[in-house]
C-alpha cells in the first residue's frame, strides 16, 4: 500500500532533520514517562507525608516536597499523564470537528463556506486564553470542559488548513474527475480529498499539542479547570509560585522545566514535520 | 550654537534644570503614615451592605456605644475582658428592672470629621436605616429582640427589647449598627435613596478615629485621622491601604520595610516570619475554628455512627503539623477558648479501629464514598481537604474532593440553602459571649449553622439560655449545650488557625478584637527604633 | 478616502461578529450556576433578602427579556455594574486599559521590531550562525509558557540578583501615581515633572515588557523568516537576482513583499498579547484590564466578565481595522479582492 511506504520514507526523512529528531525523542521520552508512570515514580502522586512539608530536594524526595507534603518528583512524572491525557483528546476532538468542516466548506463553497469563515474570524478576534478561561469558569471546573473548550479553539485552525488544501485540490481537477466518474459527495470527500488534505493537518498536530499543553497549564495556573490535588504541571506551578520568593524554589521550577521541555519538544517535532512535508511551508505557528 | 560644544552646553543646561526641578519638588512635612498591604482594597464602605474588604474599613470609622474593658496582662499585652463592658460613645446607661429597657446617656463632644456632634437623633436614624436596609444589623438585633427605640433627650436614647437578653450589651460593642453622622448623611438623601445608600457606600460618615480620604480602585485607599475624634489624635495620622494580591509580595514588602502592616498571611509565611528577628508577629487564638462539617440531614451523615467514624478517622496531630505549622489551637467545642464557660466538650483523638468498627456497624464494612466540598474563602481549606482525604482513606473512607467557586460555596452555605453534605467551614463569632456562639453555630436557624444541625432539645435549651439572666444557671446551660453539640458529632473539630498579625518590628499597641481586625488608633511606632 | 471607505466597510462587517459576541457573553453568564445573588447577599442573608436582590437585578424575568434589556443597555454604552463592587463596569475597564496598553504596546514594539529584524536577517543568511541562534531563541521563547517566563524572570532578576524592583505594581508603593494624562505612569510622571515617580514606573516596566517582547518576538522570528524565504524563492526575486540587481535592492524588494503577510500575522499575534498580558499582569500585580477580567472570572463577577469580553472584542476590531488601514497604505492593491 502506498501509504505505508510513504510513512517509512517520512520517518527516514524526519530522522534526517536534527530538530525533528530531538523533538521526537523528547516527546517519546515524556510519553514513556506518562504510560509507565508507576514504574518511574517512587511515590503515589497524591500521597501526603505530613512531616515532610516543603522539604528541599534530597535523596528521599529527589525534587523535594510541596506545600501539602507530596513528592514533587512523583507528581512531575504523573503530570506527564495529564499533559498527554488532555492534549491527545483535545487534538482528536479538534480534528474530528475541524477537518470535516474544512473539507465541506472548501468543497461546497457557498453560504456554508461564508458562515464558516465568519465564525472562524470571530474566534480569531479574541485572545484565546481569556475565552477559554471565561468558558471553563462559566461551565464548571472539570477536565472534560477544559478539553472541549481548548479543542473548540483548535477547530478553526484545522478547518482553515484543510479548506486551503481542498481549494488547491479543486483547482487540480481531482475532485471534478471523481465527480465525473459518478462518485457521491461523501465518497469524494472521504476517499479522494481527505487523504490528501491530511498532510497539512498532520503538520499542525505537534504544534497544536504544544499549544494544548500550554493552555491547560496556564488555565491551571490561574486556578481554573484542574481540581486539587491533581498533579498537573500548571497547578503545581501555581502552588509553587507562592513559595518562589520565600525560597522554596523547587515546587515550581521542576514542573515548570518539564512543561517547557515538553512544549519545546513538540515544537521541534512540528518544525521537523514541516520541513519534511513542505520545506517552504509557512503554516501559522500559533 | 553648532558643533560639539553647543550640544554639551545644551545637555548641561537640561541637566541643571532637571536637578532644579527635583530639588524644588521636595515634599512638605508628611503626616505619620502607616502603610498596610492587604489582598484587596475595599470597594464599598457600608457596614450593613458589606462588599469586598469593607469590614476592615468599617472598624476604623464606626464604633459602638459601648466597648469591652481593656486589661493589661503581666506580659504587657493588652487584651479585651469579655466579661466587662464599659461605655464608649455612651457615657453610662441604665437598665429597667425587667431587663428589657436600656437607656443610654451619650457622651458629649463626640464629633465627626464634618464637625457634627453625636446625638440621640444620629443613633435613632442609624437604627432606622438598619431596619430599612434589612441586612446584618437588622438580622442580628431583630433576632435578639430589639423592637423599639426612642429619643428621650438630645443625648439620651432608649432601646427596648422583647425579652431580657444578656447578649444585647456585648453586641453593642461591635460596629453594628454603624452609627452615622445623620446630619451629614441626610444631605445626600434622595426620594429613591431615603437613607443615603449611595453616599454611605462610597464615603465614610462616622464618628470614629479615621475617615476616608481617597480611593483609587484596585490600588489603594487612604484613611486620614478624624481631627475631631473624641479620644484625641492617633499616632498614625494617615493610613494607606495598598492592594497587593500575592501573599509572597506582601511578605516581601514587609521584609524590605516598605509596608509596616500586613493582612492575611497563610501560616507557612507566618511561621517563617516568626523566626525573622527584624519583624514582629503577634498571635491570638481568635474565634474562628477550622472545621469540617457534616450535614445530618443528608445521607450518609444522617447516621450518627458514620459521623463519628469521620471524627475518629481524622489525624489531628498530623493536621496541625502539616497545615497549621504546629501553631494551631485545638477546637474543643463551639465556644472558643478564652471566652467564659468554654469547656472541653470533645476530648477524642484519632482512633482508626474504632472508626472502622463504627462504619461496619452502620452498614459499610467495605468503607464508604463521600464528597468533600471546599473553596478558596480561607487559605487553609484546600490543604485541610487534601490532608483529610489522605487520613480518612486509612479508615476506608474514600473522599472525593470537589472544589467549588467561592461565590457558589458561600451561596450553598447560607442558612437559606445549606445543601452541602460535607464541607470545610470557618466562621468567626464577633461577640465574645458563649450563648451567642452556641446559638449561631448550633441552633437550627443559627446564622453560622451551615451544616444544618437540627435538634429540638438543643433549640429549646438555647432559647432558654438566651433569655436567662441568672449567670450561674446560664453557665450551666451553656456547658450542657456544648456537650450536646459535641456528642451529636456533626463537626469534625480541627484547629483555630489563630490570628497572627505580622507587622514591622517598631510597631506596637495591637489589641485583638473579635472581628479579627485591628484598630489602627491603637498603634504607634517607636521613633527611636531603627527600621 | 479609498482607505477610509474600505476600513469603514470592514468595521461594518464586524457588526455581526459583535452581535455574536454579545449573545455569547450573555449566554456565558447564564450558563452554569453563576448566581450573583450569592455574592451580593453575603453569608448572613435571609430568604427575603435573596428574593429582593433577585428582583432588583431583574433576574426573575425570562432570559429573552433579560437579553433585550442587556442589548439595549450595551448600545447605550452601559455595560452594567460589577456584582462585587457595584461600580459601573465601563468605568472600571476604561480606567485600567492604559496599564495594559503600556505593556502590550511597548512589548509589542520592542518584540515586533526585534523579531522582524531577526527573522529577516535569518532569512537573508540561511543556516548561518545567526539563523541557528535565532531558531533556538524562537523555539525557547515559544516553548516558555508565559506563566513560567514571568516567574523565572522575577526569581532570577529580583530574588536572586536584586536588579529588578519588587513585582508589585506599576510604581513604588510610597510614591503616588501621577495625574492621568496618557495613562502611562512613566510618561505622566515625566510630564508632571516627578522624576522619582517616572524612574520608579520605568524600572517596573522593564521586566513585564521584556516578557511580553519575548513572547511576541518568538513566533514573529519564525514566521518572518518563513515568509521572507518564500519571497526569496519566488520567481520574481529569482529573476531579479539573475538580472544582476545588487543584494541591497533585492533585500528591499523582499522587505516590501513580506511586509503585508508579516503584518497580517503580527496583528493576530498582537491580539493574543492581551491574553498573555493577563497572566503577566497577575504575576506582576500590574492592575491592568486583563488582570481585572481574569480576576472577575475567578471571583464569579460575571457582570464584569461580560463587559470585559465585549470591551476586548471592540478593541480587537479596532486593532484589526487599524492593521487593515496600514496594509492598504503599504499595498494599495491589497484592497482589491
Amino acid at each position: 500500500m502506498p501509504i505505508d511506504g510513504v510513512r517509512r520514507r517520512a520517518l527516514a526523512l524526519l530522522l534526517a532533520s536534527p530538530t525533528g529528531t530531538i523533538g521526537l525523542a523528547i516527546v517519546l521520552f515524556f510519553l514513556v514517562l506518562a504510560l509507565l508512570a508507576p514504574l518511574f515514580a517512587p511515590y503515589d502522586a497524591i500521597a501526603v507525608s505530613s512531616e515532610n512539608v516543603l522539604k528541599g530536594p534530597s535523596a528521599r524526595f529527589m525534587f523535594g516536597t510541596d506545600g501539602n507534603g507530596m513528592d514533587v518528583f512523583s507528581r512531575v512524572v504523573y503530570g506527564a499523564r495529564y499533559a498527554f491525557g488532555i492534549a491527545v483528546p483535545v487534538l482528536l476532538l479538534g480534528m474530528a470537528l475541524g477537518v470535516p468542516i474544512g473539507l465541506y466548506a472548501g468543497y461546497r463553497g457557498g453560504w456554508f463556506d461564508e458562515i464558516t469563515l465568519r465564525v472562524m474570524d470571530a474566534l480569531r478576534v479574541f485572545p484565546s486564553i481569556i475565552l477559554a478561561l471565561a468558558i471553563v469558569a462559566a461551565t464548571g471546573h472539570s477536565l472534560f470542559n477544559v478539553v472541549v473548550v481548548i479543542a473548540v479553539l483548535d477547530v478553526p485552525l484545522f478547518a482553515r488548513v484543510v479548506r486551503a488544501e481542498v481549494l488547491a485540490l479543486r483547482r487540480s481537477g481531482l475532485a471534478e474527475a471523481a465527480l465525473a466518474a459518478g462518485n457521491p459527495t461523501w465518497r469524494i470527500l472521504a476517499v479522494h480529498l481527505l487523504p490528501n488534505c491530511l498532510r497539512g493537518a498532520m503538520a499542525q498536530v505537534p504544534i497544536r499539542m504544544a499549544w494544548a499543553v500550554r493552555v491547560t497549564a496556564t488555565l491551571a495556573f490561574i486556578g481554573v479547570g484542574i481540581q486539587a490535588p491533581t498533579p498537573e504541571w500548571g497547578a503545581m506551578i501555581r502552588q509553587g509560585s507562592e513559595y518562589m520568593i520565600s525560597g522554596e524554589w523547587w515546587v515550581a521550577i521542576f514542573p515548570g522545566t518539564a512543561l517547557v521541555i515538553l512544549i519545546i519538544g513538540f515544537s521541534m517535532l512540528g518544525d521537523g514535520l514541516e520541513e519534511l512535508l513542505d520545506p517552504r511551508s509557512n503554516n501559522s505557528s500559533r | 550654537m553648532h558643533g560639539r560644544s553647543g550640544s554639551s552646553w545644551l545637555v548641561l543646561t537640561l541637566f541643571a534644570a532637571a536637578l532644579a526641578t527635583a530639588a524644588t519638588a521636595a515634599p512638605a512635612q508628611s503626616p505619620r503614615t502607616l502603610i498596610v498591604a492587604a489582598p484587596q482594597t475595599p470597594t464599598g464602605f457600608d457596614g450593613d451592605l458589606p462588599k469586598v474588604a469593607t469590614r476592615q474599613m468599617v472598624t476604623q470609622v464606626y464604633e459602638g456605644l459601648v466597648r469591652y474593658k481593656r486589661v493589661t496582662g503581666t506580659d504587657g499585652r493588652v487584651t479585651l475582658d469579655a466579661t466587662q463592658v464599659e461605655g464608649h460613645y455612651a457615657e453610662s446607661w441604665t437598665v429597667s428592672p425587667d431587663g428589657r429597657e436600656y437607656t443610654f446617656k451619650l457622651r458629649r463632644n463626640v464629633k465627626s470629621p464634618f464637625g457634627n456632634e453625636l446625638t440621640a437623633d444620629d443613633v435613632a436614624w442609624s437604627l432606622d436605616r438598619a431596619w430599612a436596609v434589612k441586612r446584618t444589623s437588622f438580622f442580628l438585633y431583630n433576632l435578639i429582640g430589639l423592637t423599639k427605640w426612642e429619643k428621650i433627650a438630645k443625648y439620651e436614647i432608649k432601646m427596648i427589647l422583647k425579652a431580657p437578653n444578656l447578649i444585647f450589651l456585648p453586641m453593642l460593642t461591635m460596629y453594628f449598627p454603624p452609627l452615622y453622622d445623620s446630619v451629614q448623611a441626610k444631605k445626600h438623601v434622595t426620594t429613591d435613596d431615603p437613607f443615603a445608600g449611595k453616599y454611605i457606600d462610597q464615603n465614610t460618615v462616622g464618628f470614629g478615629a479615621y475617615h476616608l480620604q481617597s480611593i483609587k480602585p484596585g490600588e489603594q485607599v487612604v484613611l486620614t485621622a478624624n481631627p475631631n475624634y473624641f479620644r484625641g489624635k492617633p499616632w498614625f495620622e494617615r493610613v494607606i491601604y495598598r492592594e497587593v494580591p500575592s501573599t509572597a509580595n506582601r511578605v516581601s514588602l514587609l521584609k524590605t520595610g516598605q509596608v509596616q502592616w500586613v493582612e492575611d498571611l497563610p501560616l507557612k509565611q507566618i511561621a517563617d516570619l516568626k523566626k525573622d528577628s527584624t519583624l514582629k508577629v503577634e498571635s491570638v487564638t481568635g474565634t474562628q475554628p477550622a472545621t469540617i462539617r457534616m450535614n445530618p440531614n443528608i445521607k450518609p451523615f444522617d447516621d450518627l455512627r458514620v459521623r463519628q467514624a469521620l471524627v475518629f478517622a481524622t489525624d489531628y496531630a498530623a493536621m496541625n503539623r502539616s497545615v497549621f505549622e504546629g501553631l494551631g489551637v485545638r477546637v474543643r467545642s463551639t465556644v472558643s477558648p478564652g471566652v467564659p464557660v468554654a469547656i472541653n466538650a470533645f476530648t477524642g483523638e484519632r482512633d482508626l479501629p474504632r472508626a472502622r468498627a463504627l462504619l461496619t456497624e452502620a452498614g459499610y464494612p467495605n468503607g464508604i464514598d463521600v464528597n468533600l466540598n471546599y473553596a478558596g474563602t480561607y487559605w487553609w481549606m484546600e490543604p485541610v481537604a487534601i490532608q483529610f482525604k489522605n487520613q480518612a482513606a486509612e479508615a476506608g473512607i474514600r473522599v472525593n474532593l470537589q472544589r467549588l467557586p467561592d461565590p457558589e460555596f458561600v451561596q450553598r452555605g447560607l442558612v437559606v440553602r445549606r445543601d452541602m453534605a460535607l464541607a470545610t467551614q470557618g466562621d468567626a463569632s464577633f461577640v465574645l459571649d458563649p450563648v451567642f456562639m452556641v446559638w449561631i453555630f448550633g441552633h437550627s436557624m443559627g446564622v453560622a449553622n451551615r451544616n444544618h444541625y437540627k435538634s429540638d432539645a438543643f433549640d429549646k435549651l438555647t432559647m432558654q439560655a438566651l433569655a436567662e439572666t441568672d449567670i450561674r444557671k446560664r453557665s450551666d446551660m451553656v456547658a450542657d449545650l456544648q456537650r450536646m453539640h459535641a456528642n451529636d458529632a456533626s463537626w469534625i473539630m480541627l484547629y483555630y488557625p489563630g490570628v497572627h498579625q505580622a507587622m514591622n518590628r517598631c510597631i506596637s499597641g495591637w489589641v485583638w478584637h473579635p472581628d479579627d481586625w485591628p484598630r489602627f488608633f491603637d498603634l504607634k511606632q517607636d521613633a527611636k527604633c531603627a527600621k | 478616502m479609498h482607505i477610509l471607505r474600505l476600513v469603514l466597510r470592514r468595521l461594518l462587517l464586524a457588526l455581526p461578529i459583535l452581535f455574536g459576541m454579545l449573545l455569547f457573553t450573555f449566554l456565558l453568564v447564564r450558563v452554569g450556576s453563576n448566581d450573583p445573588v450569592g455574592l451580593l447577599a453575603g453569608p448572613t442573608a435571609s430568604a427575603e433578602e435573596v428574593a429582593a436582590i433577585r428582583k432588583q437585578l431583574k433576574l426573575d424575568q425570562s432570559p429573552l427579556v433579560q437579553f433585550g434589556e442587556f442589548a439595549r443597555r450595551v448600545t447605550r454604552g452601559d455595560l452594567g455594574q460589577s456584582w462585587l463592587s457595584g461600580k459601573p463596569v465601563w468605568g472600571e475597564l476604561a480606567s485600567r486599559l492604559p496599564a495594559t496598553l503600556e505593556l502590550v504596546i511597548l512589548g509589542g514594539l520592542i518584540g515586533g521590531i526585534a523579531g522582524v529584524a531577526a527573522g529577516l536577517r535569518a532569512a537573508f543568511h540561511p543556516n548561518g550562525w545567526f539563523d541557528q541562534a535565532s531558531r533556538v531563541v524562537s523555539l525557547a521563547g515559544f516553548g516558555m509558557p508565559t506563566i513560567f517566563l514571568g516567574l523565572v524572570a522575577i526569581f532570577v532578576f529580583f530574588y536572586l540578583l536584586g536588579w529588578a524592583p519588587p513585582p508589585m505594581g506599576r510604581i513604588d508603593l510610597l510614591l503616588t501615581s501621577p495625574p492621568t494624562i496618557t495613562g502611562s505612569y512613566a510618561i505622566d510622571s515625566a510630564l508632571a515633572g516627578d522624576w522619582e515617580a517616572a524612574r520608579s514606573a520605568l524600572a517596573r516596566l522593564v521586566l513585564p515588557v521584556l516578557c511580553v517582547a519575548i513572547v511576541f518576538a518568538a513566533p514573529l522570528i519564525k514566521q518572518t523568516r518563513a515568509i521572507a524565504r518564500d519571497v526569496l524563492a519566488s520567481d520574481y526575486v529569482r529573476y531579479a537576482r539573475a538580472a544582476g540587481l545588487p543584494p541591497a535592492v533585492v533585500k528591499s524588494i523582499v522587505r516590501r513583499n513580506a511586509a503585508v503577510p508579516v503584518l497580517t500575522f503580527g496583528t493576530t499575534e498582537f491580539i493574543a498579547l492581551f491574553g498573555i498580558a493577563s497572566v503577566l499582569e497577575l504575576i506582576f500585580s500590574w492592575g491592568g484590564i486583563s488582570q481585572f477580567g481574569l480576576v472577575a472570572v475567578l471571583k464569579g463577577d460575571f457582570a464584569v466578565v461580560q463587559g470585559y469580553v465585549l470591551f476586548m472584542s471592540v478593541i480587537a476590531m479596532i486593532v484589526f481595522a487599524l492593521a487593515d488601514a496600514v496594509v492598504l497604505m503599504i499595498e494599495p492593491r491589497a484592497g482589491l479582492r
